[in-house]
Protein backbone atom coordinates (compact mmCIF):
# COMPACT_ATOMS: atom_id res chain seq x y z
CA UNK A 1 0.00 0.00 0.00
CA UNK A 2 2.51 2.57 1.06
CA UNK A 3 4.37 1.29 -2.12
CA UNK A 4 1.74 2.02 -4.22
CA UNK A 5 1.49 5.59 -2.58
CA UNK A 6 5.08 6.01 -3.50
CA UNK A 7 4.36 5.01 -7.03
CA UNK A 8 1.59 7.27 -7.48
CA UNK A 9 3.91 10.11 -6.26
CA UNK A 10 7.37 9.80 -7.91
CA UNK A 11 5.64 8.30 -11.80
CA UNK A 12 5.11 12.17 -12.04
CA UNK A 13 8.90 13.26 -11.75
CA UNK A 14 10.07 10.93 -14.94
CA UNK A 15 8.51 8.27 -16.48
CA UNK A 16 5.51 10.54 -17.01
CA UNK A 17 6.97 13.57 -16.62
CA UNK A 18 4.05 16.22 -17.63
CA UNK A 19 6.46 18.30 -19.78
CA UNK A 20 9.15 16.26 -20.83
CA UNK A 21 7.22 13.15 -21.52
CA UNK A 22 3.78 13.82 -21.92
CA UNK A 23 4.31 17.20 -24.03
CA UNK A 24 1.64 19.05 -21.93
CA UNK A 25 1.19 22.35 -21.20
CA UNK A 26 3.76 23.44 -23.43
CA UNK A 27 2.41 27.11 -23.83
CA UNK A 28 2.45 28.27 -20.42
CA UNK A 29 5.94 26.09 -20.01
CA UNK A 30 7.69 27.81 -22.98
CA UNK A 31 6.40 31.45 -22.24
CA UNK A 32 7.26 31.53 -18.37
CA UNK A 33 10.56 29.98 -18.28
CA UNK A 34 12.71 33.08 -19.44
CA UNK A 35 13.86 33.23 -15.68
CA UNK A 36 14.51 31.21 -12.92
CA UNK A 37 12.04 33.26 -10.65
CA UNK A 38 9.37 33.35 -12.78
CA UNK A 39 9.39 29.35 -13.50
CA UNK A 40 9.41 28.90 -9.54
CA UNK A 41 6.34 31.38 -9.23
CA UNK A 42 4.20 29.37 -11.53
CA UNK A 43 5.34 25.88 -10.38
CA UNK A 44 3.86 27.27 -7.10
CA UNK A 45 1.06 28.64 -8.53
CA UNK A 46 0.52 24.92 -10.47
CA UNK A 47 0.66 23.42 -7.42
CA UNK A 48 -2.16 25.38 -5.65
CA UNK A 49 -4.38 24.95 -8.26
CA UNK A 50 -3.86 20.73 -9.27
CA UNK A 51 -3.75 19.66 -5.82
CA UNK A 52 -7.09 21.46 -4.69
CA UNK A 53 -8.83 20.97 -8.10
CA UNK A 54 -7.37 17.14 -7.83
CA UNK A 55 -8.86 17.04 -3.96
CA UNK A 56 -12.17 18.86 -4.72
CA UNK A 57 -12.92 16.58 -7.36
CA UNK A 58 -11.61 13.33 -5.83
CA UNK A 59 -14.27 14.36 -3.07
CA UNK A 60 -17.48 14.72 -5.44
CA UNK A 61 -15.96 12.32 -8.02
CA UNK A 62 -18.97 9.88 -7.19
CA UNK A 63 -21.61 12.86 -7.93
CA UNK A 64 -20.05 13.92 -10.84
CA UNK A 65 -22.92 12.70 -13.90
CA UNK A 66 -20.42 11.62 -16.72
CA UNK A 67 -21.92 13.26 -19.90
CA UNK A 68 -21.26 16.78 -17.94
CA UNK A 69 -18.05 15.52 -16.03
CA UNK A 70 -16.09 18.26 -18.67
CA UNK A 71 -18.03 21.87 -17.56
CA UNK A 72 -17.83 20.49 -13.74
CA UNK A 73 -14.00 20.02 -13.81
CA UNK A 74 -13.43 23.56 -15.34
CA UNK A 75 -15.84 25.20 -12.91
CA UNK A 76 -13.89 23.71 -10.28
CA UNK A 77 -10.29 24.44 -11.83
CA UNK A 78 -11.33 28.21 -12.69
CA UNK A 79 -12.62 28.53 -9.01
CA UNK A 80 -9.55 27.94 -7.89
CA UNK A 81 -7.30 30.22 -10.48
CA UNK A 82 -9.63 33.04 -9.44
CA UNK A 83 -8.70 32.82 -5.93
CA UNK A 84 -5.21 32.13 -6.83
CA UNK A 85 -5.37 35.06 -8.66
CA UNK A 86 -6.89 37.10 -5.60
CA UNK A 87 -3.99 36.17 -3.97
CA UNK A 88 -1.41 36.53 -6.26
CA UNK A 89 -2.91 40.30 -6.59
CA UNK A 90 -2.72 40.64 -2.68
CA UNK A 91 -0.13 39.13 -1.55
CA UNK A 92 2.74 39.14 -4.37
CA UNK A 93 1.40 41.67 -7.05
CA UNK A 94 4.80 41.59 -8.59
CA UNK A 95 5.02 38.07 -9.31
CA UNK A 96 1.18 38.35 -10.75
CA UNK A 97 2.61 41.12 -12.79
CA UNK A 98 5.50 39.54 -14.38
CA UNK A 99 2.96 35.88 -14.81
CA UNK A 100 0.36 38.02 -16.62
CA UNK A 101 -2.25 36.73 -18.53
CA UNK A 102 -0.54 32.92 -17.77
CA UNK A 103 -2.52 32.68 -14.37
CA UNK A 104 -5.74 32.90 -15.73
CA UNK A 105 -4.72 30.68 -18.45
CA UNK A 106 -3.81 27.99 -15.98
CA UNK A 107 -7.55 27.18 -16.12
CA UNK A 108 -7.26 25.57 -19.51
CA UNK A 109 -3.87 23.90 -18.60
CA UNK A 110 -4.11 20.61 -20.39
CA UNK A 111 -1.83 19.12 -17.59
CA UNK A 112 -4.79 19.60 -15.09
CA UNK A 113 -7.51 18.81 -17.26
CA UNK A 114 -5.47 15.46 -18.16
CA UNK A 115 -4.92 14.62 -14.39
CA UNK A 116 -8.43 15.06 -12.90
CA UNK A 117 -9.76 13.02 -16.26
CA UNK A 118 -7.65 10.16 -15.38
CA UNK A 119 -6.70 10.11 -12.19
CA UNK A 120 -8.87 12.26 -9.76
CA UNK A 121 -11.92 11.62 -10.78
CA UNK A 122 -12.00 7.56 -10.29
CA UNK A 123 -9.13 7.50 -7.18
CA UNK A 124 -9.48 8.24 -3.57
CA UNK A 125 -8.44 11.73 -2.00
CA UNK A 126 -5.19 10.58 -0.69
CA UNK A 127 -3.83 9.10 -4.04
CA UNK A 128 -5.48 12.29 -5.79
CA UNK A 129 -3.52 14.68 -3.49
CA UNK A 130 -0.33 12.64 -3.82
CA UNK A 131 -0.49 12.37 -7.98
CA UNK A 132 -1.44 16.01 -7.90
CA UNK A 133 1.98 16.80 -5.95
CA UNK A 134 3.80 14.31 -7.60
CA UNK A 135 2.80 16.09 -11.26
CA UNK A 136 3.50 19.34 -9.98
CA UNK A 137 7.00 18.38 -8.98
CA UNK A 138 7.77 17.26 -12.30
CA UNK A 139 6.22 20.09 -13.48
CA UNK A 140 8.43 21.97 -12.09
CA UNK A 141 11.73 20.48 -12.31
CA UNK A 142 11.10 20.78 -15.36
CA UNK A 143 10.13 24.38 -15.99
CA UNK A 144 13.42 25.24 -13.69
CA UNK A 145 15.78 22.91 -15.69
CA UNK A 146 14.59 25.22 -18.98
CA UNK A 147 14.29 28.52 -17.28
CA UNK A 148 18.30 27.51 -15.86
CA UNK A 149 19.95 27.14 -19.37
CA UNK A 150 17.91 29.87 -20.73
CA UNK A 151 18.64 32.48 -18.12
CA UNK A 152 22.22 31.73 -17.73
CA UNK A 153 22.18 31.83 -21.39
CA UNK A 154 19.94 34.71 -22.37
CA UNK A 155 20.58 37.18 -19.77
CA UNK A 156 23.50 36.08 -17.86
CA UNK A 157 22.11 35.75 -14.50
CA UNK A 158 20.36 32.98 -12.55
CA UNK A 159 17.90 34.56 -9.97
CA UNK A 160 18.61 38.28 -11.33
CA UNK A 161 21.97 37.67 -10.10
CA UNK A 162 24.78 38.42 -12.54
CA UNK A 163 27.03 35.70 -13.20
CA UNK A 164 29.35 36.75 -15.17
CA UNK A 165 31.33 40.21 -15.61
CA UNK A 166 30.32 43.45 -17.89
CA UNK A 167 32.25 41.83 -20.74
CA UNK A 168 29.50 39.11 -21.21
CA UNK A 169 26.85 39.10 -24.43
CA UNK A 170 24.03 37.24 -23.62
CA UNK A 171 22.66 35.58 -26.77
CA UNK A 172 19.18 37.49 -26.10
CA UNK A 173 17.80 34.58 -28.55
CA UNK A 174 17.19 32.35 -25.43
CA UNK A 175 14.57 34.75 -23.66
CA UNK A 176 12.93 35.13 -27.00
CA UNK A 177 10.11 32.57 -27.98
CA UNK A 178 12.70 30.69 -30.82
CA UNK A 179 14.95 30.29 -27.66
CA UNK A 180 12.57 28.39 -25.50
CA UNK A 181 12.05 25.88 -28.23
CA UNK A 182 15.43 24.89 -28.72
CA UNK A 183 16.34 24.33 -25.04
CA UNK A 184 13.22 22.43 -24.51
CA UNK A 185 14.11 20.32 -27.54
CA UNK A 186 17.50 19.95 -26.42
CA UNK A 187 16.51 18.83 -23.16
CA UNK A 188 13.67 16.27 -24.01
CA UNK A 189 16.37 14.75 -26.63
CA UNK A 190 19.06 14.34 -23.56
CA UNK A 191 16.45 13.13 -21.47
CA UNK A 192 15.66 10.63 -23.80
CA UNK A 193 19.39 9.53 -24.45
CA UNK A 194 19.60 9.59 -20.54
CA UNK A 195 16.36 7.01 -19.99
CA UNK A 196 17.77 4.71 -23.15
CA UNK A 197 21.05 4.32 -21.77
CA UNK A 198 20.25 3.88 -17.90
CA UNK A 199 16.56 2.65 -17.95
CA UNK A 200 15.55 0.24 -20.58
CA UNK A 201 12.60 -0.49 -18.65
CA UNK A 202 11.30 2.87 -19.32
CA UNK A 203 12.29 2.61 -22.72
CA UNK A 204 10.50 -1.03 -23.61
CA UNK A 205 7.41 0.90 -22.46
CA UNK B 1 4.67 -14.05 -63.54
CA UNK B 2 7.42 -11.99 -63.63
CA UNK B 3 9.41 -10.27 -60.90
CA UNK B 4 11.54 -6.74 -61.57
CA UNK B 5 14.35 -5.91 -59.85
CA UNK B 6 14.53 -1.97 -59.47
CA UNK B 7 17.71 -0.30 -57.65
CA UNK B 8 17.55 2.19 -56.48
CA UNK B 9 19.29 5.78 -57.85
CA UNK B 10 22.20 6.88 -58.70
CA UNK B 11 22.54 4.35 -61.51
CA UNK B 12 25.67 6.82 -63.36
CA UNK B 13 27.77 8.87 -61.42
CA UNK B 14 30.43 11.54 -62.71
CA UNK B 15 33.29 13.41 -61.35
CA UNK B 16 30.97 16.04 -60.25
CA UNK B 17 31.15 15.16 -56.09
CA UNK B 18 29.92 17.39 -52.93
CA UNK B 19 33.82 18.32 -52.73
CA UNK B 20 33.36 19.78 -56.08
CA UNK B 21 30.27 21.51 -55.91
CA UNK B 22 31.34 22.66 -52.38
CA UNK B 23 34.85 23.88 -54.04
CA UNK B 24 33.10 25.70 -57.20
CA UNK B 25 30.71 27.75 -55.05
CA UNK B 26 33.21 28.51 -52.58
CA UNK B 27 35.52 30.22 -55.71
CA UNK B 28 32.85 31.95 -57.43
CA UNK B 29 32.00 33.52 -54.22
CA UNK B 30 35.80 34.98 -54.00
CA UNK B 31 35.29 37.59 -56.47
CA UNK B 32 32.48 39.79 -54.10
CA UNK B 33 34.97 38.45 -50.86
CA UNK B 34 37.53 40.21 -52.41
CA UNK B 35 35.63 43.52 -53.36
CA UNK B 36 34.25 43.37 -49.66
CA UNK B 37 37.69 43.19 -48.55
CA UNK B 38 38.63 46.07 -50.76
CA UNK B 39 36.04 47.99 -49.81
CA UNK B 40 35.88 47.59 -45.70
CA UNK B 41 39.88 46.97 -45.44
CA UNK B 42 41.56 43.61 -45.18
CA UNK B 43 41.75 44.39 -41.25
CA UNK B 44 37.95 44.72 -40.61
CA UNK B 45 37.06 41.82 -42.97
CA UNK B 46 39.50 39.28 -43.50
CA UNK B 47 39.90 37.51 -40.07
CA UNK B 48 36.44 37.52 -39.64
CA UNK B 49 36.04 35.47 -43.08
CA UNK B 50 39.31 33.43 -41.71
CA UNK B 51 37.94 32.57 -38.18
CA UNK B 52 34.74 31.78 -39.55
CA UNK B 53 36.01 29.14 -41.90
CA UNK B 54 38.10 27.60 -39.75
CA UNK B 55 35.51 27.52 -36.58
CA UNK B 56 32.69 26.13 -39.22
CA UNK B 57 35.26 23.22 -40.21
CA UNK B 58 36.73 22.29 -36.29
CA UNK B 59 33.07 22.59 -35.24
CA UNK B 60 31.46 20.12 -37.81
CA UNK B 61 34.55 17.73 -36.83
CA UNK B 62 33.90 18.12 -33.12
CA UNK B 63 30.11 17.49 -33.59
CA UNK B 64 30.49 14.54 -36.08
CA UNK B 65 32.53 12.70 -33.48
CA UNK B 66 30.35 13.62 -30.74
CA UNK B 67 27.40 12.67 -32.29
CA UNK B 68 29.38 9.38 -34.08
CA UNK B 69 28.49 10.23 -37.37
CA UNK B 70 31.36 9.34 -40.18
CA UNK B 71 33.54 12.45 -39.93
CA UNK B 72 32.76 14.76 -43.15
CA UNK B 73 34.78 17.95 -42.18
CA UNK B 74 36.90 17.97 -44.90
CA UNK B 75 34.21 18.08 -47.97
CA UNK B 76 33.80 22.09 -48.40
CA UNK B 77 30.82 21.85 -46.83
CA UNK B 78 31.46 22.94 -43.61
CA UNK B 79 34.28 25.65 -45.10
CA UNK B 80 31.64 26.54 -47.70
CA UNK B 81 29.16 27.51 -44.33
CA UNK B 82 31.70 29.46 -42.57
CA UNK B 83 32.59 31.17 -45.53
CA UNK B 84 28.85 32.07 -46.56
CA UNK B 85 28.37 33.38 -42.97
CA UNK B 86 30.99 35.64 -42.87
CA UNK B 87 30.21 36.98 -45.76
CA UNK B 88 26.59 37.90 -44.43
CA UNK B 89 28.31 39.42 -41.51
CA UNK B 90 28.86 43.32 -41.09
CA UNK B 91 32.26 43.91 -41.03
CA UNK B 92 34.56 44.74 -38.00
CA UNK B 93 32.14 42.11 -36.11
CA UNK B 94 34.08 41.26 -32.81
CA UNK B 95 36.28 37.46 -33.66
CA UNK B 96 34.07 35.70 -31.26
CA UNK B 97 30.68 36.38 -32.83
CA UNK B 98 31.45 34.30 -36.15
CA UNK B 99 32.80 31.51 -33.78
CA UNK B 100 29.51 31.39 -31.85
CA UNK B 101 27.28 31.76 -35.00
CA UNK B 102 29.63 29.25 -37.16
CA UNK B 103 28.95 26.80 -33.94
CA UNK B 104 24.73 27.04 -34.00
CA UNK B 105 24.67 26.74 -37.62
CA UNK B 106 26.55 23.50 -38.09
CA UNK B 107 24.93 22.47 -35.17
CA UNK B 108 21.30 23.22 -36.74
CA UNK B 109 22.88 20.79 -40.15
CA UNK B 110 24.15 18.01 -37.99
CA UNK B 111 21.20 17.84 -35.26
CA UNK B 112 18.81 16.58 -38.18
CA UNK B 113 21.40 13.92 -39.99
CA UNK B 114 23.92 16.06 -41.13
CA UNK B 115 24.34 17.27 -44.95
CA UNK B 116 21.86 16.42 -47.35
CA UNK B 117 19.12 16.26 -44.28
CA UNK B 118 19.42 19.56 -43.15
CA UNK B 119 15.58 21.44 -43.50
CA UNK B 120 17.51 25.12 -43.23
CA UNK B 121 20.53 26.66 -45.13
CA UNK B 122 22.91 26.27 -41.90
CA UNK B 123 24.93 29.65 -42.94
CA UNK B 124 21.44 31.71 -42.68
CA UNK B 125 20.39 30.31 -39.91
CA UNK B 126 23.72 30.83 -37.71
CA UNK B 127 23.00 34.88 -39.27
CA UNK B 128 19.12 34.24 -37.65
CA UNK B 129 20.90 33.15 -34.86
CA UNK B 130 23.42 36.53 -34.80
CA UNK B 131 21.06 38.76 -35.57
CA UNK B 132 18.77 37.80 -33.08
CA UNK B 133 20.96 37.35 -30.25
CA UNK B 134 23.19 40.00 -30.38
CA UNK B 135 21.71 42.74 -32.64
CA UNK B 136 23.86 45.50 -31.64
CA UNK B 137 26.88 43.84 -33.02
CA UNK B 138 25.08 42.74 -36.40
CA UNK B 139 23.52 45.78 -37.20
CA UNK B 140 26.35 48.90 -36.76
CA UNK B 141 27.55 48.81 -40.11
CA UNK B 142 30.64 50.17 -41.56
CA UNK B 143 31.12 53.50 -43.90
CA UNK B 144 33.08 52.03 -47.02
CA UNK B 145 37.47 53.11 -46.96
CA UNK B 146 36.62 54.21 -43.26
CA UNK B 147 36.05 53.07 -39.50
CA UNK B 148 33.46 55.54 -39.09
CA UNK B 149 29.96 53.60 -38.67
CA UNK B 150 26.80 54.80 -40.74
CA UNK B 151 23.88 53.06 -41.98
CA UNK B 152 22.40 51.02 -44.51
CA UNK B 153 21.13 52.37 -47.22
CA UNK B 154 17.79 49.87 -46.26
CA UNK B 155 18.20 51.20 -43.18
CA UNK B 156 17.89 55.08 -44.28
CA UNK B 157 14.76 53.78 -46.27
CA UNK B 158 13.26 51.98 -43.18
CA UNK B 159 13.82 54.21 -40.37
CA UNK B 160 14.13 57.69 -41.90
CA UNK B 161 10.66 57.12 -43.85
CA UNK B 162 11.61 55.74 -47.76
CA UNK B 163 13.10 57.12 -51.00
CA UNK B 164 13.24 60.34 -50.07
CA UNK B 165 15.96 59.86 -47.24
CA UNK B 166 17.77 57.71 -49.31
CA UNK B 167 18.15 60.43 -52.15
CA UNK B 168 18.54 62.77 -49.59
CA UNK B 169 21.72 60.25 -48.70
CA UNK B 170 23.01 60.67 -52.22
CA UNK B 171 22.50 64.48 -52.55
CA UNK B 172 19.50 63.29 -54.57
CA UNK B 173 21.63 62.61 -57.29
CA UNK B 174 20.09 59.46 -58.85
CA UNK B 175 22.67 58.04 -61.14
CA UNK B 176 25.38 58.49 -58.48
CA UNK B 177 23.20 56.53 -56.08
CA UNK B 178 23.22 53.25 -58.70
CA UNK B 179 26.42 53.74 -59.41
CA UNK B 180 27.92 53.53 -55.75
CA UNK B 181 25.36 50.83 -55.12
CA UNK B 182 26.63 48.77 -57.65
CA UNK B 183 29.72 49.22 -57.09
CA UNK B 184 29.32 48.61 -53.39
CA UNK B 185 30.00 51.89 -51.94
CA UNK B 186 27.93 51.48 -49.70
CA UNK B 187 27.18 50.43 -45.62
CA UNK B 188 26.71 46.54 -45.41
CA UNK B 189 27.54 42.82 -45.08
CA UNK B 190 31.35 42.00 -46.17
CA UNK B 191 30.01 40.15 -49.39
CA UNK B 192 27.09 41.64 -50.50
CA UNK B 193 27.74 44.98 -51.18
CA UNK B 194 30.68 44.42 -54.16
CA UNK B 195 27.67 43.22 -56.65
CA UNK B 196 29.59 43.37 -59.69
CA UNK B 197 31.45 40.08 -57.82
CA UNK B 198 28.62 38.90 -57.11
CA UNK B 199 27.21 39.05 -60.88
CA UNK B 200 30.68 37.17 -61.60
CA UNK B 201 30.11 34.63 -58.89
CA UNK B 202 26.74 33.54 -60.50
CA UNK B 203 28.41 33.46 -64.34
CA UNK B 204 30.54 30.79 -62.93
CA UNK B 205 27.73 29.02 -60.90
CA UNK B 206 25.60 29.07 -64.30
CA UNK B 207 28.51 28.38 -66.75
CA UNK B 208 29.47 25.14 -64.35
CA UNK B 209 25.98 24.23 -64.37
CA UNK B 210 26.39 24.04 -60.60
CA UNK B 211 22.88 26.51 -60.36
CA UNK B 212 20.02 26.95 -62.76
CA UNK B 213 18.85 29.92 -63.56
CA UNK B 214 15.51 29.82 -62.14
CA UNK B 215 15.50 30.54 -58.18
CA UNK B 216 17.91 33.63 -58.92
CA UNK B 217 15.49 34.93 -61.99
CA UNK B 218 12.58 34.52 -60.54
CA UNK B 219 13.65 35.97 -56.83
CA UNK B 220 14.59 39.06 -58.31
CA UNK B 221 12.26 39.82 -60.70
CA UNK B 222 9.83 39.64 -58.10
CA UNK B 223 11.78 42.08 -55.72
CA UNK B 224 12.07 44.06 -58.44
CA UNK B 225 7.86 43.88 -59.38
CA UNK B 226 6.73 43.74 -56.05
CA UNK B 227 9.38 46.95 -54.66
CA UNK B 228 8.12 48.95 -57.65
CA UNK B 229 4.29 48.17 -56.75
CA UNK B 230 4.86 49.51 -53.47
CA UNK B 231 6.62 52.57 -54.49
CA UNK B 232 10.07 51.79 -53.68
CA UNK B 233 12.85 52.37 -56.73
CA UNK B 234 12.87 48.53 -58.12
CA UNK B 235 16.58 48.94 -59.13
CA UNK B 236 17.42 50.92 -56.04
CA UNK B 237 15.72 47.46 -54.46
CA UNK B 238 17.53 44.76 -55.86
CA UNK B 239 20.94 46.69 -55.91
CA UNK B 240 20.50 47.29 -51.45
CA UNK B 241 20.52 44.89 -49.34
CA UNK B 242 21.85 41.15 -49.36
CA UNK B 243 18.87 40.23 -52.10
CA UNK B 244 21.36 39.57 -54.29
CA UNK B 245 23.64 37.70 -52.35
CA UNK B 246 20.93 35.46 -51.01
CA UNK B 247 19.38 34.80 -54.78
CA UNK B 248 22.49 33.89 -56.05
CA UNK B 249 24.63 31.88 -53.13
CA UNK B 250 21.91 31.01 -50.05
CA UNK B 251 18.20 30.49 -51.62
CA UNK B 252 20.20 27.99 -54.31
CA UNK B 253 21.80 25.90 -51.95
CA UNK B 254 21.08 22.44 -53.42
CA UNK B 255 19.27 20.62 -49.26
CA UNK B 256 17.05 23.44 -49.11
CA UNK B 257 15.45 24.65 -52.15
CA UNK B 258 13.01 22.70 -54.78
CA UNK B 259 14.50 20.09 -57.31
CA UNK B 260 11.83 20.71 -60.61
CA UNK B 261 12.49 23.89 -62.34
CA UNK B 262 8.88 24.76 -62.27
CA UNK B 263 8.97 24.66 -58.02
CA UNK B 264 11.85 26.51 -57.96
CA UNK B 265 10.15 29.08 -59.93
CA UNK B 266 7.42 29.13 -57.30
CA UNK B 267 10.36 29.05 -54.80
CA UNK B 268 12.04 32.28 -55.72
CA UNK B 269 8.80 34.12 -56.10
CA UNK B 270 8.26 33.37 -52.72
CA UNK B 271 11.18 34.26 -51.40
CA UNK B 272 11.19 37.52 -53.30
CA UNK B 273 7.59 37.97 -51.74
CA UNK B 274 8.45 37.37 -48.09
CA UNK B 275 11.91 40.01 -48.93
CA UNK B 276 9.55 42.29 -50.16
CA UNK B 277 6.92 42.33 -47.53
CA UNK B 278 9.34 42.20 -44.85
CA UNK B 279 11.05 45.40 -46.04
CA UNK B 280 8.09 47.34 -46.18
CA UNK B 281 6.00 46.37 -43.77
CA UNK B 282 7.82 45.00 -40.94
CA UNK B 283 10.33 46.29 -38.51
CA UNK B 284 13.65 45.14 -39.97
CA UNK B 285 15.16 47.19 -42.89
CA UNK B 286 16.42 43.99 -44.37
CA UNK B 287 14.15 40.64 -44.26
CA UNK B 288 16.42 38.15 -47.14
CA UNK B 289 17.17 36.07 -43.99
CA UNK B 290 14.19 35.59 -42.89
CA UNK B 291 12.52 35.34 -46.27
CA UNK B 292 14.68 32.38 -47.34
CA UNK B 293 14.55 30.67 -44.47
CA UNK B 294 10.38 30.42 -44.29
CA UNK B 295 10.69 29.45 -47.92
CA UNK B 296 13.68 26.37 -46.87
CA UNK B 297 10.16 25.74 -44.72
CA UNK B 298 7.95 25.17 -48.10
CA UNK B 299 10.71 23.11 -50.08
CA UNK B 300 9.71 19.86 -48.78
CA UNK B 301 6.02 20.67 -49.34
CA UNK B 302 7.10 21.66 -52.73
CA UNK B 303 9.07 18.79 -53.82
CA UNK B 304 6.22 16.42 -52.73
CA UNK B 305 4.70 17.16 -56.21
CA UNK B 306 7.68 15.17 -58.03
CA UNK B 307 6.77 11.87 -59.37
CA UNK B 308 8.57 8.92 -58.32
CA UNK B 309 10.70 7.99 -61.87
CA UNK B 310 10.47 4.84 -63.81
CA UNK B 311 9.75 1.36 -62.16
CA UNK B 312 6.78 -0.49 -60.52
CA UNK B 313 6.29 -3.99 -59.39
CA UNK B 314 3.81 -6.01 -61.13
CA UNK B 315 0.74 -7.75 -59.58
CA UNK B 316 1.62 -11.48 -58.44
CA UNK B 317 5.83 -10.61 -58.36
CA UNK B 318 6.72 -12.13 -55.00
Amino acid sequence: MKNNLLKIFTKGLFIENPVFILMLGLCSVLAVSVSVINALGMTLAFTFVIVLSELTISLIRNWIPKTLRIPIFIVIIASFVTILQFLLQAYLPALNKSLGIFIPLIVVNCIIIGRIESFASKRPVVESILDGLGISLGYGIAIVLIAVVREILGSGSILGIQLFGSSFQPALMFILPPGAFLVIGIEIGALNAFMKKYNKKVCSR
Amino acid sequence: MSRYVITASPHIRNKVNTVFLMNTVSISLLPAAMGGIFIFGWKNTLPVILVSIVSAILSEGLLQKMLKMPLTWFDGSAALTGFLLALTCPPGIPIWLPVVGTIFAIFSKQVFGGLGQNPFNPALIGRAFMVLSFPVYMTSWMKPFSMVTSSTPLALYAENGGMKSVLAFFQGNVPAMYKSMFLGIRGGSIGEVFIPGLLLGLVVLLLTKTIKWQIPVSYLGTVFLLSWLFGMDPVFSILSGGVMFGAFFMATDYVTSPMLPKNQLIYGFGCGLLNVLIRVFANMPEGTTFAILLMNVVTPILDRKIKKPVGYIVDGAK
